[in-house]
């Protein structure tokens, strides 16, 4: 008996009992939905060395040490590098996006270096060296034919800080029951404030330029709502994205945003004109996403196809999920989504995208994986221009 | 005789002297309970769906022709209903809403209502530990204090909460005594029960209610996790098994009570790491980190950690983990 229900199971599943069929190919993964893009390299077996191919030459492992910050230098004398800064060390390092030479361009140690930011220039960092209470900063300066940082320290208590294209950082320290927001200049050693945010516990996705707009919303917790504010010029807008585990990634054009839905982690796409939201095709954690600097409807993603886990992204935060993560670009106009490259099957490697950012002219995407902290590269191509 | 035609008088007069200190008869039907408009809910957010529906005490929705009109267009389908489902415009967007009755005598009566949508929001942030790392928001534990902030933005700022005055209440229990000019935030303890109800209402400095909202909040239990710890790295952030591997001979371990109160997580009452069931001084400043080396050839180790406060015993958690060398 439970051999025909076995039989009556397998062919139920396969339609077939031909030896060719492998037993756990039940095509869960297919999709009949038509915005979501599949290419070649995973629908076509035939074709599918070539593409690999393609994506090995596209997807690059810069680092096997761990990265508490990374920005792509452009410069007139020594070309197109990549600095990072090592995390526990805080020295600095200079990768050439060409030869991929690597040089150490700052030996000065800054202990328990855990987050970093460098100014497109290559001129300034800005480290963050140990965590919580014992978090210091210090804001260091490159000087040619010199391996040293010349350091001024940050007295401020900073809970965020990024660097921004004119060479200065934007931060964010404590003020009162909220948060104020400045810009450091390191040359003239100045800050100036730009605008504050009325509560402490906020996530803040920094735009590239410092007047924004900056994407502020409570952190993300499956079991508090959250909403989605952005700040252009010092102005807020609250956007119409509220929900539980909400966290969002934005441009002057679009937000995408999930959210917990019933029981399900939901994304969807905002025009930040508009009132109602669009579901996206593929789900995602915005974190892990961000949106060109050449196209602001156009967001780079990491995602995974698989069901997300119950209370995301509670669990994704504490890393008790490990996500393997595939590469994905988004319109949000078209509502359309394009697999750049699954890290899996063109390196071997799985990948847990974290800190994703882009260089100046969106020709490269960088990225490290959560499970090392190591520094990732994909040479994009946007293919919705 | 003649009292007898006094008091048949005053019996006559009586009711209509009480009718006219009331504003006549009217007073008691139509007059003082014209028809009204009333939302579900009560205050619709930008973009959010909502009910209107006309609520009528006196008889003048009866065998009335109803004719619904929002922000001056006509809308079709809420001919001679009484509901209508209709969505709120954008922040700030001021829509003026109208039902037009008319009686079966051919009076027409105007029912208006202006929806005005503000976005209300309440930012709940717990006073709990979560690693420094987390990217996450802590949660709500019983007795640790929740700070609550209620922001409403009108489309082009959030409201000066120095012009409104706010009312907030927790399980029905006022906080900080009642109605607070410029209260738009607040601290209360988190009280019993896993899903506490905070509710909050906001008026103008003229009583007119503009916002009110209602959140369920959790209140869990602390979870305790534990993470390896790398002294030039620091923590590792993805958490060890219940039962790990560990190829070295030294492994340092952080515990980490996700949820504790912070007055807790400084203080603890009780704060113990035991090896193998044996309590242990782990000598280091830092109570929640411990430094394990192979002894030998190595082994398992059943390592447990336990917090707790005497005070709020709730407040506590304790796991272990088992480590082979």
């Amino acid at each position: 008996m439970l051999l025909l229900i076995g039989i009556w199971a397998f062919v139920l599943f396969t339609g077939t009992t031909s030896d060719t069929v492998s037993f756990t190919d039940f095509e869960f993964g297919d999709t009949t939905d038509p915005n979501v893009i599949i290419p070649e390299s995973l629908s076509d077996s035939e074709n599918q060395p070539e593409v690999r191919e393609e994506a090995n030459q596209r997807l690059h492992q810069l680092t096997t040490k761990q990265v508490a910050g990374f920005a792509e230098i452009n410069t007139s004398t020594n070309g197109r590098q990549v600095y990072y800064i090592e995390t526990g060390t805080g020295h600095i390092f200079s990768i050439d996006l060409e030869t991929r030479n690597q040089k150490r361009v700052s030996a000065t140690t800054i202990p328990l270096a855990s987050k970093g930011a460098v100014t497109p220039n290559g001129k300034h960092v800005l480290i963050q060296s140990n965590t919580g209470s014992r978090a210091q900063f210090v804001v260091g300066t490159l000087t040619d034919g010199s391996d040293r940082l010349s350091n001024v320290p940050l007295e401020q208590d900073i809970v965020s800080f990024a660097a921004t294209v004119d060479n200065n950082f934007i931060i964010a320290v404590t003020e009162g029951n909220g948060l104020a927001v400045l810009v450091y200049e390191p040359i003239t050693d100045q800050l100036i404030p730009q605008f504050t945010i009325p509560f402490r516990e906020a996530s803040i996705r920094w735009h590239h330029t410092a007047v924004g707009p900056h994407i502020v919303y409570p952190k993300a917790t499956s079991r508090l709502e959250g909403y989605v504010y952005s700040y252009l010029n010092g102005v807020v807008t609250r956007h119409n994205a509220t929900g539980y585990g909400l966290s969002a990634v934005g441009s002057s054009a679009a937000v995408i945003y999930s959210a917990v839905d019933g029981e399900r982690y939901t994304t969807y796409s905002l025009a930040t004109d508009q009132l109602i939201s669009n579901n996206t095709p593929v789900t995602l954690i915005p974190e892990k996403c961000l949106f060109t600097r050449t196209s602001d409807t156009t967001a780079i993603c990491g995602a995974t196809l698989d069901e997300p886990p119950y209370l995301m992204p509670d669990p994704w935060y504490q890393g008790r999920v490990v996500l393997n993560d595939s590469l994905w670009e988004y319109n949000t106009n078209s509502q359309s989504a394009r697999l750049l490259v699954f890290p899996e099957s063109a390196t071997g490697r799985q990948i847990d995208l974290i800190n994703p950012q882009l260089g100046p002219d969106d020709q490269h995407f960088y990225f490290q994986n959560k499970v090392d902290q190591t520094l990732w590269m994909y040479q994009y191509k946007n293919t919705f221009n | 005789m003649w009292y007898r035609y006094v008091c048949l008088v005053v019996l006559v007069c009586l009711p209509s002297v009480s009718a006219a200190q009331m504003g006549g008869l009217d007073g008691l039907t139509a007059g003082n309970q014209e028809p009204t408009i009333i939302l579900d809910p009560l205050f619709p957010s930008p973009g959010q769906s909502f009910t209107a529906t006309v609520q009528d005490f006196s008889r003048t929705v009866f065998g009335s022709e109803i004719t619904w009109s929002y922000n001056g267009t006509v809308i079709e389908e809420g001919s001679n209903q009484r509901s209508v489902e209709l969505v709120a415009p954008a922040a700030g967007g001021n829509y003026e809403l109208t039902a037009q009755l008319v009686t079966p005598v051919g009076l027409v009566q105007l029912v208006t209502t202006t929806i005005n949508p503000i976005f209300i929001d309440i930012i709940i942030e717990p006073q709990t530990r979560v690693p420094d790392w987390y990217s996450g928001r802590a949660l709500p534990s019983y007795a640790s204090q929740i700070n609550a902030t209620i922001l409403l933005h009108d489309g082009t700022d959030f409201l000066d909460p120095n012009q409104h005055v706010y009312t907030w209440r927790i399980n029905q229990q006022a906080i900080e005594g009642g109605a607070l000019r410029g209260g738009h935030k607040v601290s209360f303890a988190t009280p019993r029960g896993s899903t506490p109800v905070l509710v909050v209402s906001v008026t103008d400095t003229r009583g007119t209610a503009i916002a009110s909202r209602a959140i369920t909040m959790p209140s869990l239990f602390p979870e305790l996790f534990f993470y390896e710890k790398h002294s030039l790295y620091g923590v590792k952030n993805i958490p060890l098994q219940p039962d790990v591997a560990v190829v070295g001979g030294v492994l340092n371990l952080q515990a980490e009570p996700y949820f504790l109160d912070t007055r807790v997580y400084n203080r603890p009452d009780i704060a113990a790491w035991e090896i193998n069931s044996v309590s242990t001084d782990t000598g280091s400043s830092n109570p929640y980190e411990i430094t394990l080396s192979r002894v030998g050839s190595g082994g398992r180790t059943l390592l447990q950690f336990h917090v707790r406060s005497l005070q709020e015993v709730l407040q506590g958690v304790e796991e272990q983990i088992m480590i082979s060398f």
